[in-house]
């Protein structure tokens, strides 16, 4: 049943499988075979000796120290954590990628409500990857728009469309009732509003807060807020008066900021193109975190200005009206900058106001009336400022007279 | 039996399940930490590598398939971490193998230790192990000390059955003939045993 190992030299035998696995891993049986085998043979018993020497020799890997438990574990901590990065940078890579595609079909599907359903859970970036998937039209014979779950956009007209979610599921825009599409879904389904240059909106939500919309914005909300948080995204400029209920803290996210509350008016800047961002309160108490990872606590009349260019913010107190007012429909400045005050009419004429002498240092300060014409409020502007006004074909051009 | 369960566990991992990756590393690690000991002392690097080989397996998950055997899939995964690691900075010329250092030291048996007889056999073992080229170590340790098939050790050192056999055969040979006669060792053994 076994070879002839009477001719086996020791390397021979190293070589041999039944062996090496007799020596390894003896059995009672193997044993007394090779046993017998040294008994017969005088000079393969000294042979046997030999291999067996060479094997029991080699150091062992159990005689080398391994790692620690402790070891151990942090080395799989650090895996772990690793492996949460990676997924989180694959997820932000795909989210960026569906953006791309998504983007090219837009303008005839509308996906957006598809692409919320699809990735509802990672709000953080999910947000993001909706806002930018639709173009702000930058003219102002755009309307007002409202984007639903299911992909459908609506109109809503008026210049200052108004938006109510009443509490039983009912929608009115500018106070009248209209019907939307139910859709059954246990995934939460996202709103969009789209308010271009020239436009203002506001939104009253279900739970009773109120945001006012300014030109130039979009905000996501979920049609109905969840159990544990009320969380709406805004890239532009809103104020809001925040409902009180300190079970579902309210939430405002913009892409560098999140601001946190549980009931309160207060006003948030934070447009795509500009670095500089505010977050100025006006009752109540607000939580603002950055994406520097820092915290600031405001207080009524506090403003929150972050650059988000450095990534550092500054808290100082301040007019409120300056921030707010526009809400009420007129613009207040103390000491503004004429490019500020003229980037601000921009967006709420929906006409491209600017200067060329832009390192101008000129500042001002009073109110504009906003329920007036963009021509009477650059005249009341003349009163302050020494400008010349010069009409081209779509846009406003203002010499500075020194 | 280990294997078979690795593979069971391998295939849960590749569907998604987080607690056959876990393990799978802990089934795995102190052998493979120990293998590492084998090319370099830096304990920190071996760690740093076997970290790169799973952050790399999950990376790759959806991509991998099941290999042949879980046990040479990491060894290989581990040894060409560590290659690279140590040896080859620029990436695109080829190493050369034999110029990989490969621990292979004497087991160390606390009971003889007090023995003369015993330390110069020590001693000359040692002589011969030094010897062997790196390549030679690597293959005794993979068949006498991982008890890899011929096939395993033929994937682990990417060289056919053949070359894999010659060069066993070779070291096995030069081995032996630098103990010299069988009849020195048996009158050394025979003082060991009494």
């Amino acid at each position: 049943m076994h070879k002839d190992y009477t001719k086996y030299s020791a390397d021979q035998l190293l070589n041999d499988d039944y062996f090496l696995q007799s020596e390894l891993h003896p059995t009672e049986e193997s044993r007394l075979f090779w046993q017998n085998l040294m008994e017969e043979n005088e000079p393969l018993a000294a042979e046997i000796e030999i291999a067996r020497l060479l094997l029991n020799a080699l150091e062992k890997d159990t005689e080398i120290p391994s790692l620690t438990s402790t070891e151990e574990n942090t080395l799989w901590q650090q895996i772990e954590q690793t492996n949460i990065e990676t997924e989180r940078k694959n997820r932000r890579s795909r989210i960026i990628r569906e953006v791309f595609s998504i983007a090219a079909t837009i303008t005839l599907l509308f996906a957006v409500g598809w692409y919320m359903a699809f990735e509802p859970k990672k709000q953080g970036t999910d947000y993001l990857a909706i806002i930018e998937s639709i173009n702000i039209p930058d003219s102002a014979s755009q309307k007002v728009q409202l984007i639903l779950d299911n992909n459908e956009k609506m109109d809503l007209e008026g210049d200052e469309a108004q938006l109510e979610y009443k509490k039983e599921g009912q929608v009115n825009v500018n106070s009248k009732k209209v019907e939307l599409e139910k859709q059954e879904s246990t995934q939460p389904a996202y709103n969009q509003l789209v308010v271009p240059v020239g436009k203002r909106s506001s939104v009253t939500f279900s739970d009773g807060t109120k945001i006012w919309v300014n030109s130039d914005t979009k905000v996501v909300y979920p049609v109905a807020f969840a159990n544990e948080k009320r969380e709406i995204f805004v890239e532009g400029e809103i104020f809001l008066e925040v409902s009180h209920d300190a079970k579902r803290p309210f939430i405002v996210k913009t892409k560098q900021m999140e601001i946190k509350v549980l009931g309160t008016k207060f006003n948030v800047s934070a447009y795509k193109n500009e670095n500089n961002m505010q977050v100025v309160l006006v009752e109540g108490k607000v939580e603002v975190n950055t994406d520097n990872k820092n915290k600031s606590l405001l207080a009524p009349n506090q403003m929150f200005h972050y650059d988000g260019r450095l990534q550092k913010g500054k808290i100082s107190t301040v007019d409120i009206n300056d921030y707010v007012a526009w809400k009420d429909g007129y613009y207040q400045f103390h000491h503004e900058s004429l490019n500020v005050i003229l980037r601000k009419l921009s967006r709420y004429y929906g006409t491209l106001i600017y200067c060329d002498n832009t390192d101008n240092d000129l500042s001002c300060s009073g109110k504009l009336d906003l329920k007036d014409n963009l021509e009477d409020v650059l005249n009341s502007l003349k009163r302050a400022i020494p400008l010349e006004i010069e009409n081209k074909n779509e846009s406003i051009k203002i010499n500075v007279k020194h | 039996m280990w294997e078979d369960e690795s593979k069971i566990k391998w295939d849960q991992f590749l569907a998604g399940d987080n607690n056959a990756y876990s393990w799978i590393y802990k089934a795995h690690i102190q052998m493979l930490f120990r293998y590492g000991r084998r090319f370099t002392s830096d304990t920190e690097l071996i760690k740093d590598c076997i970290q790169d080989v799973f952050t790399g397996l999950y990376k790759n998950r959806k991509q991998l398939i099941t290999p042949r055997n879980i046990k040479v899939y990491l060894l290989i995964s581990i040894k060409n971490s560590l290659v690279n690691a140590l040896y080859r900075e620029d990436r695109y010329t080829p190493y050369d193998s034999e110029a990989v250092p490969f621990a292979l030291g004497l087991s160390v048996e606390e009971q003889y230790l007090d023995n003369e007889q015993y330390a110069n056999q020590q001693k000359k073992i040692q002589e011969i192990l030094n010897i062997l080229t790196p390549r030679q170590k690597e293959i005794i340790y993979y068949r006498y000390i991982q008890e890899l098939s011929f096939d395993e050790i033929c994937t682990m050192m990417d060289m056919n059955y053949q070359s894999a056999q010659n060069l066993i055969q070779r070291s096995l040979k030069k081995i032996r003939e630098e103990y010299g006669s069988p009849e020195i060792f048996l009158l050394i053994l025979t003082y060991l045993a009494h």
